[in-house]
């Protein structure tokens, strides 16, 4: 009984977890300082000039505007061409565009006094890049004129790699184990002779092989652990792994021919459309429709429904199934459900 | 006559595979050139491409190995063949549990270098880095502001540092992103993270090689432009074989080879199901329901 506690426990703290670090900022909100850096950053301190207040400018439509780039670059530019999350300097004027409510017209945020922010242990780096985004940076990325936002960590976003190599490390574990029970099984199966045990030793003159063989990948100079690697890779990984795959063909001309079959008027339409997309994905397609107008080739027409009704068929699908996933995902998180595998003793 | 009709759904399965077999194989012996509609989506990566400013890369993230072969080799030949026509330096890259994909691009690439441009250098046109795991996502945030952190070594094992195409990524000033002009993800089924992680946060261009049977998921986010294009299956390789040699007797890759049997694959397909649907209504059955 204790093991599905354990097990309840650690699925509620992860489960929290990831849920806290998606509501709780990455910094504490009221030491937080935004704004832009204005001298050589050091490794113990960043001397910011903060965001503080609202202003509103009105500039004329033939002005030019200075305007500063997040990694410090500066242009100048016509007034048509500012955007919103600009930062721009207009006759003494200087601040971030939040809004613009008529041509020529931005509502900006000023700057205040620059100030020192100290650096800890605990500080967190957010870079504005040229796209917009927040980067979580070191000091050594800052240089002067990037626009920043510092302040103390909430953790909970600094741990996220930590959590997620976690589930990578359980990852790799499960690889060892499945290479594990490979091993046990087979060693079992020649130990004591069992039916086919001569496939479990080629099971591991392959494995041998394999690990010899991948001594060459890579290797500029022709070698013989080249030669076995292209042996390995050109004559024998490739044509099997494409054969075991063209296999499919075979069986999906048999499945489509077997139950494909018009029993309601939803399967013809469905039929109906397969053919269309089929022969839209080909050229035989545009061949046979070659004299209609273009509206109406194959090849269009099957774009159309991909396009449109496909697409509005699998938006509504993936909505479904998303709903699903977050009623599956609070039950798992908080132990509700039953049934199979839950209601086992451990 | 209707007992005839009616027997036409009950035929030996190994008929099936024969036609099968015949059909995708005739192709082979025999040259067949057919028309080709390039579609928008084809289209849209063609372009894309085609504006790549200079001093800019290409990423293009390979992660299929022999199982996705048939369709995703093809899609990364033309690209390639493409980025180099245009003397755009671009980067491979892995990622996942397919410890082989670097070798599949790197033959795709060693052959168009044999054949087509023996001028191009590695290290300098182009840098393959292998493959890497981990969470997709953090692997994309971490390729977006630091290559150099998450490939820190070539797939031949040398230090990204000697490599001359790398160097600009060195450079603690900008993000990797600002250097990279677009992303082209190949695989059997390439993540929807890209564009939540890379389009959605730094606005760079995505597009996809998928196989066809994966292509319907990933149609909204052309119409949304989350996608910039997409190569489906061995139609998209064709169709983009197309754009780049407009004469048919110049084209030359995989998806080209391969897009006239798996037209006469199709319409097999297509022929069964009409012989299926025909001894079904013949039998009766299809009244009675």
């Amino acid at each position: 009984m204790w093991k599905k506690r354990l097990i309840a426990l650690v699925t509620f703290l992860a489960g929290l977890y990831y849920f806290l670090e998606f509501v709780v900022p990455p910094t504490i909100p009221w030491a937080t300082v935004r704004g832009v850096v204005v001298a050589p950053p050091t490794k113990e301190q960043l001397l910011v000039k903060p965001f503080v207040g609202k202003q509103s400018i009105r500039v004329g439509s033939t002005e030019k505007i200075t305007r500063e780039m997040p990694d410090g670059s500066v242009s100048i530019i016509s007034v048509s061409s500012v955007k919103i999350g600009d930062r721009i300097k207009w006759h003494g004027k200087e601040g971030k565009v939040l809004s613009i409510p008529a041509q020529g017209q931005f509502v900006i945020e000023t700057y205040g006094k620059p100030r020192t922010v100290k650096l800890t242990g605990k500080s967190i780096i957010f870079r504005k890049s040229v796209s917009g985004s927040d980067e979580s940076v070191t000091w050594d990325y800052i240089k002067q004129g990037n626009e920043v936002k510092v302040g103390p960590t909430t953790y909970l976003s600094q741990w996220q790699t930590n959590v997620n190599d976690f589930f990578v490390v359980l990852g790799s574990l499960a690889w060892g184990m499945g290479l594990f029970s490979l091993w046990l099984v087979h060693s079992t199966a020649i130990r004591k002779r069992r039916g086919e045990w001569g496939l479990s030793v080629v099971f591991f003159v392959f494995v041998v092989f394999g690990v010899i063989a991948g001594y060459g990948f890579g290797n500029e100079k022709v070698t013989w652990a080249k030669n076995l690697n292209d042996l390995a890779f050109d004559y024998m990984l490739v044509p099997m792994g494409s054969t075991i795959f063209s296999l499919l063909a075979f069986y999906m001309a048999s499945a489509a021919y077997r139950s494909f079959k018009a029993k309601t008027g939803e399967a013809v339409m469905m039929m109906v459309s397969a053919m269309i997309v089929m022969l839209g994905q080909i050229p035989m397609g545009l061949w046979i429709t070659k004299w209609l107008p273009q509206q109406a080739q194959l090849p269009v027409v099957s774009q159309w429904i991909l396009y449109v009704i496909n697409s509005a068929a699998v938006k509504g699908m993936w909505f479904g199934m998303m709903l699903g996933a977050i009623a599956v995902g609070l039950r798992f998180w908080l132990s509700l459900e039953r049934g199979a595998y839950f209601d086992m003793e451990l | 006559m209707r007992e005839f009709l009616g027997n036409l759904q009950h035929i030996d399965r190994r008929w099936v595979y024969l036609f099968v077999f015949v059909a995708c194989t005739l192709p082979f012996i025999v040259t067949i050139r057919l028309p080709l509609y390039v579609s928008p989506e084809t289209k849209g990566v063609y372009d894309m491409i085609e504006k790549c400013p200079p001093g800019k890369v290409v990423v293009v993230d390979s992660s299929w190995d022999a199982g996705s072969m048939g369709e995703n080799q093809g899609q990364v030949e033309v690209v390639f063949d493409h980025l180099f026509r245009k003397n755009i330096p671009f980067i491979v890259t892995a990622q996942g549990f397919v410890l082989t994909a670097p070798q599949f691009s790197e033959k795709v690439i060693e052959k168009l270098v044999r054949t087509k441009y023996p001028h191009k250098k590695y290290g300098v046109d182009w840098v393959n880095l292998g493959v890497t795991m981990g969470l997709d996502w953090q692997i994309m945030q971490q390729m977006a502001k630091d290559i150099t952190k998450q490939f820190p070594k070539d797939y031949k094992q040398t230090p990204v540092e000697k490599l001359p195409l790398m160097k600009r990524f060195l450079n603690k000033d900008k993000s990797s992103i600002e250097y990279i002009h677009m992303i082209h993800a190949v695989t059997y089924s390439p993540s929807e993270n890209w564009l939540a992680f890379i389009h959605g946060q730094y606005g760079t261009p995505i597009s996809f090689g998928c196989a066809g049977i994966q292509s319907t998921t990933y149609y909204r986010y052309i119409s949304s432009k989350q996608l910039c294009g997409m190569l489906v299956g061995i139609r998209g390789a064709a169709e983009y074989d197309a754009l780049l040699n407009p004469k048919p007797e110049k084209r030359w890759t995989l998806g080209t080879k391969l897009i006239v049997p798996l037209s006469f694959g199709y319409l097999i397909i297509i022929f069964a199901i009409i012989v299926g649907n025909i001894g079904f209504i013949a039998s009766g059955r299809g009244k009675r329901r």
